[in-house]
Parts: structure tokens; C-alpha cells; sequence
């Protein structure tokens, strides 16, 4: 029953659709790209380990704040990748430098060991996401000659990055309110979840796709 | 207390949705405006290009335009001083009790450059090029060249009626001229062959048996190589150099049929 529980979960549903579309692109020359496939591995390898081993369930916020550090360190990598301009990497470096303070802040203070979606370094890591993010677009939209962004697997990564964390923020900004609320079998934040999700790595396996496409 | 909550829910939910939206909002935006940068770079390419045809277009019009004045001054101007050289000359040698050999050469050898002249005046006539029939001219070319017995032209056509209009023709004749030229400047060939083969496009095959060059570092660096690239650009066509060291040369022009009237 537990089994089930996982894999059908909504969102262990959407991360396995992008493990699958992350294995078949990995299947070619797709350089770079390969570190994908190594991410959601561990993602999905983080989630199943906290579900199914009860000590770790017990210290979930801890280990979800751990692989904080991973989720932080591969996109800024992606942005440090996919941002082209010498003063938006400077910039990056100086919002990554920034994210590390708050995440020092949390740790010193305890914060992972009693929630993980509350604190200040998920929250930072939203705002940094979300406005690196608008860079990225913005270094779309001045790119000099022809562009396709539907075409392009950096702009679906970038896509699915943004859509989740700013939507993710705000319903996070609400979470006193969403705890409160009775649990009707699904509660509202895992069918909430479930659908940005499906959004997140909708987008990255389309990302995936497109640029399986172009190495082929 | 179960309608407090379902208060909240639809709440978050439209607030959610409403976030959802202002995202989607900023992604279509970003494909909007890339869309639209994307046609404004479509319509500046389409005008350079056509810019640069007409550019070409003009510039071979003046060319032509330069031919026929040329035409007319020779067949005006030289043409008659030659005649009137020609008929002095008759008249000196009808006076002379003994005429030499050599003045009855020189007349002969003058009646030759009035008639090279005419021929070449009418190759340069504007109306003339109005009813230009390429494999006529090339036949013309081929003998004139096989005359001076150093390099031999043989043509070959798969059809005599080509599709192209006159001007196109003269374009084309105008390419093989140049890369006869060449062939006969530089390539030190014995062996010229022409064959035109009018299938679902129009393609030309220049070969020759001379000396042949590198193509890697002599496309588009000789004038005559970068002439040749123009004027079939002009038509809407392609050429291709075959070429190595002591193997000779291929010249490829590829014509799609009708795809630009000049």
C-alpha cells in the first residue's frame, strides 16, 4: 500500500517522467546534458530513501535541507550554463554568495530541524531562481539574430525552474494557513504540489526531448 | 467551521492560479515579443536579399548597357574608319602599275578585321541580345575558339530549346564565356567540354583536361571565380568548382528552371 502510495503520488509520478525522458536523452552525445540524468537520480534516490527508511523520514527536514546544497549548487550551474553575458554571471556568483549567508544563517539557528519549506534558505533560493530567471529571459528577448525559445531545451529548463519556484513561494508564504486546513484524503498542498510538478518536469522533459532532437 | 475551510481553499487556489497566470504571462510575453523579433529578422533578410538582387541586376544592366554603346562605337566609329582605310587602300593599289603582295594582304587582312568587328558589334547589340539564343552563341564561341587550334571545344545538349528567357540565357553565356576564359588564361587544357542538360533543373558541366588548382584556396579569391559565383547567384542558381592539382576542372552550374526571371 505504501509502495503505491509512493509511486503514484503525483509528483513521484512527474519526477519519474523526467527520469525517463533524462535516461533516453542521455542515450546520445548530449555533452553537458548528462548531468540531468545524475540530478533527478539523486532527487528521485533522496525522495525514496526518506520514504522508505524511518530514520531518515524521521529526519527528513534535515536531509531535504542537505539536499538543498546539491538543488542550489546544479542551478546556479545551469544559470552559470545557460547565461551567456560576463555581468549576469558576476551577478550570479554574488546571489549564490548571498544564498550560502542565509543557508549559514538557518543552519547556525537550527531551522532543518523543524521544518524545511518555512525557512529563509528555501525561501531565498525561490527569490534567486525566480530572478535569475527573468535574467535569462531577458537575455532572450536581446539576443541579436533569430530564436526559436520553443525550440530551445535551455528556455524549457528555465521555464519549468521558474514556474515552480514562484508559485511555490507564494503558497509557501501561506503555509500557516494551509496546515490548518482538514486533511480530506489529498491534502490541499500535495494536489497543489502535484500540479507545479507536473508543470516543473513537464518542462524539463520537453527540454529532454528538444535537445535529444538536435544531438541526433 | 467546514465552510471556513473551503473559504481558504478556494482562496489559495485562485491565488494560486492567479501566480500561475502572471508566469504564463511572462513566458508568453517572451515568446511574443521573440516572435515578432523573429519575423522583423525574416523581413530584413528577405530585403537584403532582395536588395542585393537588385543590386546584382543593375549592375549587370549597366554592364550590358556598357556592351552596347561599345557595339555601336565599333560598328559606327571603327567600323567605318576601317572601311574607308579599306577603300583607300583599293584605290592605291589600282593606281600602282605593280601593286605588292604584301597591299593585297593588308586588304585582305583588313576586309577580315571589318568583318570580326561586325560580328562582334552585333554580339553587343541590345536588340540583338533581345532574341539571344544560348546554344547558337556557344557554337559561335566553340568555333571561334577551335579556330586558333590550341584548345578544342566540343558541345554537348541534351535539348536545343531552353526554357530560360533571353536574359537569363545571356547571363549564362555570359558565366561560360568567363570560365572558357580562365580555361584558356590559365589551365593550359587542350580539351574543353560543354554539356547542358535540361532536366528538372538547368545544369551546365564545364570540363577541362588542364592543369587544374586547389579549390580550398582558390574559390572565391580570383575574380573571374568570384564573377562566375555572382552571376549564377543573380539567376537563383549554384556553382560548383571540381578541381585538384594536374586533374583538370569541373565547373557545375545548377539553374533552377524559371525560379528568377531577371
Amino acid at each position: 500500500m505504501a509502495i503505491t502510495n509512493f509511486l503514484f503520488n503525483p509528483t513521484t509520478l512527474a519526477e519519474l517522467t523526467a527520469f525517463i525522458a533524462a535516461c533516453i536523452m542521455s542515450t546520445g552525445k548530449v555533452g553537458w546534458w548528462q548531468n540531468f540524468f545524475f540530478y533527478l537520480l539523486i532527487t528521485l534516490s533522496v525522495e525514496t530513501c526518506v520514504h522508505y527508511i524511518p530514520f531518515l523520514h524521521a529526519n527528513r527536514y534535515i536531509v531535504f535541507g542537505l539536499f538543498m546544497i546539491v538543488q542550489a549548487g546544479f542551478f546556479s550551474l545551469l544559470f552559470l550554463k545557460f547565461l551567456s553575458t560576463r555581468s549576469s554571471k558576476q551577478m550570479l556568483f554574488f546571489g549564490m554568495a548571498i544564498f550560502v549567508l542565509i543557508y549559514i544563517y538557518d543552519v547556525s539557528k537550527g531551522s532543518f530541524t523543524k521544518d524545511y519549506y518555512g525557512t529563509l534558505a528555501r525561501k531565498g533560493l525561490s527569490v534567486y531562481i525566480v530572478l535569475f530567471s527573468c535574467i535569462y529571459y531577458r537575455q532572450l528577448l536581446r539576443h541579436a539574430g533569430e530564436i526559436s525559445p520553443l525550440r530551445e531545451p535551455a528556455f524549457w529548463v528555465v521555464t519549468g525552474l521558474f514556474f515552480n519556484y514562484f508559485v511555490t513561494f507564494v503558497i509557501f508564504q501561506m503555509r500557516d494557513r494551509l496546515l490548518l486546513l482538514p486533511d480530506k484524503g489529498l491534502h490541499i498542498v500535495t494536489i497543489l504540489m502535484g500540479v507545479l510538478n507536473w508543470i516543473f518536469y513537464g518542462c524539463w522533459a520537453t527540454a529532454f526531448t528538444w535537445r535529444k532532437i538536435q544531438t541526433r | 467551521m467546514a465552510k471556513n475551510s473551503d473559504t481558504v481553499i478556494q482562496t489559495i487556489i485562485i491565488i494560486c492560479c492567479f501566480f500561475t497566470l502572471v508566469a504564463g504571462f511572462l513566458v508568453s510575453f517572451v515568446l511574443y515579443f521573440s516572435k515578432r523579433k523573429n519575423k522583423f529578422y525574416q523581413e530584413k533578410k528577405e530585403m537584403e536579399a532582395l536588395f542585393a538582387h537588385e543590386l546584382l541586376k543593375m549592375q549587370f544592366e549597366t554592364r550590358e548597357e556598357a556592351l552596347n554603346q561599345m557595339g555601336e562605337e565599333l560598328h559606327d566609329h571603327i567600323g567605318q574608319l576601317l572601311s574607308s582605310t579599306k577603300m583607300l587602300l583599293g584605290i592605291t593599289e589600282r593606281t600602282l602599275p605593280q601593286p605588292p603582295e604584301t597591299l593585297h594582304t593588308a586588304q585582305e587582312t583588313l576586309a577580315q578585321a571589318i568583318q570580326d568587328i561586325r560580328a562582334l558589334s552585333r554580339s553587343l547589340n541590345r536588340e540583338w541580345l533581345d532574341q539571344f539564343d544560348l546554344i547558337e552563341n556557344l557554337e559561335i564561341e566553340a568555333a571561334r575558339i577551335n579556330a586558333g587550334q590550341i584548345t578544342r571545344v566540343t558541345l554537348h545538349f541534351s535539348s536545343r530549346e531552353l526554357s530560360p528567357d533571353a536574359n537569363t540565357q545571356i547571363i549564362l553565356f555570359r558565366i561560360i564565356q568567363e570560365a572558357l576564359q580562365n580555361i584558356i588564361r590559365h589551365a593550359e587544357a587542350s580539351q574543353v567540354s560543354i554539356e547542358i542538360n535540361t532536366g528538372a533543373e538547368l545544369q551546365i558541366h564545364i570540363t577541362d583536361n588542364g592543369k587544374g588548382f586547389n579549390t580550398a584556396s582558390a574559390t572565391g579569391s580570383g575574380a573571374g571565380l568570384l564573377n562566375i559565383r555572382r552571376r549564377a547567384q543573380l539567376l537563383g542558381g549554384s556553382v560548383q568548382f571540381i578541381s585538384s592539382p594536374q586533374q583538370g576542372c569541373q565547373v557545375i552550374i545548377t539553374l533552377p528552371h524559371q525560379k528568377k526571371q531577371l
